[in-house]
């Protein structure tokens, strides 16, 4: 751990103990798909159970907590203010992201992972820049801050269902509700919003990592804002995952109005 | 914007004068009344151990990953408990968007202090070997929602948080320098003492309200915090202000210790 002024530090290194766990116990690329179901009960094509709250943070303009089976994901919009630091008058506004995971949130804590957490703030941003009215408050900046409790995979789309929810509870105008799944491809197979034991695993064949696509789409329009994909796979197996994401978000669209339509409704009430 | 959101924004002094002078205060409790308490243990499954908990709208989450590593040769069988509070602008606009704010190194350094003053953890009870192998824990808060008080919360959350822990065995032999690892078998530490702080204001040098929100401590005169174990004082904080009479100190000190009381009985309720 290097040695941070500003912080309470600890030991110089430490080391984490599950790599010293007997093997039996661990989790086998084997299991993933026996009996039918995946480890935890789930069919290929299902989705895990998702719970969404809306205006958790009472000094946040708008914000959601979104739980997506065990991942974990608090988002807040705050108010608009200027764009910092530029010259020229800007038409459109423009949406600054922070993407931050808790240090306790995975296996492996590690305090500062700019790079990844760069990354994705990015997709966020870009995600969320197609669906935001960004014409509606020219040289205005609307600042989101994502922070990940808990990473049992599929981050980034349970991120973006999060941050579109939080806009709309912001009150700031959308063209759509964007809606966000992740599918992992393994072994030829296509596995829908993967935990993430499953998204860490390796195909057997190639020994290469397990490819994972991550895409959004808005609700009133039939366009696909996002696309995030890493890893290796066969184009046709892409296709059909794309197809099989699309579905999912389209049925997560009625769940994700029902919930702002009762939001509405408390507010009315 | 309402009228009274109105009559607040142009002059808080004045509405919340209006308010203290009827002994009462703007979201309808006493002055030494504190906002209901929750308390979530166990609930990151990633960490080893995590509470949330919530004072009135603050939240405060604590999760605490453990690690191994070679101890001081100056304490060869004393562990590392490493407490760290991110506050950031997700909690709040006053907080600074980059970078670890000055209001974060104070509260790391309080609630190390408060820590470590009160004797709550045996670092010798990290010790798996001596001189050789220790546990870290590395105990990391994140303010979710900074609506006052965000000291009571955090430290309470560190406590629930360490009381939840569950430390797998580690058997460490001092021939081969092997480290193994039994997954199944988890215990967890003994706490000592369990310090609870509470968080005081002094408004116009005459009130005394007790778990000020943060539009009630943008506007306070001083504000005292006083950490109480076992119906004893552990720890005090009042970072300049104003002067408090004796009378008012041994008040607070008196309702510090009742709300103690409180919390001890809230955890063991939690702990059964």
């Amino acid at each position: 751990m290097p040695f941070d002024q500003k912080r309470i530090n600890g030991p110089e290194s430490s080391l984490l103990y599950t790599q010293f766990i007997d093997n039996d116990n661990k989790f086998q690329g084997k299991n993933l798909y026996s009996k039918g179901k995946r480890v935890d009960g789930r069919e290929r094509q299902e989705h895990r159970k998702h719970a969404f709250l809306l205006n958790t943070i009472s000094k946040a303009k708008g914000s959601c907590y979104i739980e997506n089976g065990n991942t974990k994901i608090i988002c807040a919009v705050f108010e608009l203010r200027e764009i910092p630091r530029i010259s020229k008058y800007s038409e459109k506004g423009q949406i600054y992201c922070d993407f931050k995971y808790a240090a306790f949130s995975r296996r492996m804590r590690k305090s500062n992972d700019e790079n990844e957490e760069k990354l994705m703030s990015t997709n966020i941003r870009t995600a969320l820049e197609s669906t935001v009215c960004l014409h509606e408050f020219p040289n205005y900046q609307i600042d989101l801050y994502v922070m990940v409790l808990e990473d049992d995979g599929a981050v980034l789309a349970t991120a973006i269902n999060g941050s579109g929810l939080a806009f709309i509870d912001a009150s700031i105008q959308c063209y759509g509700i964007i809606t966000s799944t992740s599918a992992s491809i393994i072994n030829g197979e296509i596995f829908i919003d993967p935990t993430s034991e499953e998204e860490r695993l390796k195909n057997d064949t190639n020994k290469s990592k397990s490819a994972n696509l991550t895409l959004s789409s808005i609700s009133s329009m039939d366009q696909i804002p996002q696309v995030f994909f890493h890893g290796l796979a066969d184009l046709s197996l892409i296709k059909s995952a794309k197809e099989k994401i699309l579905d999912t978000n389209k049925t997560h669209v009625l769940y994700f109005k029902k919930l702002l339509s009762n939001k509405i409704a408390n507010v009315r009430a | 914007m309402s009228q009274e959101e109105l009559y607040k924004t142009i002059n808080p002094v004045k509405y919340l004068r209006n308010f203290v002078e009827k002994s009462l205060r703007p979201d309808g409790r006493d002055l030494l009344e504190f906002r209901p308490t929750i308390i979530n243990k166990d609930s990151i499954a990633t960490a080893e151990g995590s509470a949330i908990i919530k004072l009135g709208t603050t939240t405060v989450i604590c999760g605490i990953k453990a690690e191994l590593a070679e101890p001081d040769s100056s304490e060869p069988s004393n562990g590392f408990i490493v407490p760290n509070i991110e506050l950031t602008k997700l909690c709040s606009p006053k907080y600074r968007a980059i970078g670890v704010s000055l209001d974060s190194q104070i509260m790391n350094q309080t609630l190390y202090n408060i820590l470590f003053n009160s004797g709550c953890v045996d670092l010798t009870e990290l010790c798996i070997a001596k001189g050789k192998l220790v546990w870290v824990l590395y105990c990391d808060l994140v303010c979710l929602d900074d609506d006052g008080s965000v000291l009571d919360v955090a430290s309470l959350a560190l406590i629930t948080a360490l009381k939840s822990l569950k430390l797998p065995k580690v058997n460490y032999d001092l021939d081969t320098k092997v480290i193994k690892v039994d997954d199944t078998i988890k215990k967890g530490i003994n706490l000592k003492a369990l310090p609870v702080t509470t968080t005081f204001i002094t408004f116009e040098q005459k009130y005394l309200l007790a778990d000020p929100t943060s539009d009630e401590e943008s506007i306070a005169d001083t504000f005292v915090t006083i950490a109480t174990c076992d119906g004893q004082l552990s720890y005090i904080y009042q970072p300049g202000g104003n002067s408090l009479a004796s009378e008012q100190f041994e008040s607070l000190i008196k309702q510090a210790g009742k709300r103690e009381k409180y919390i001890i009985s809230l955890l063991e309720n939690i702990f059964e």
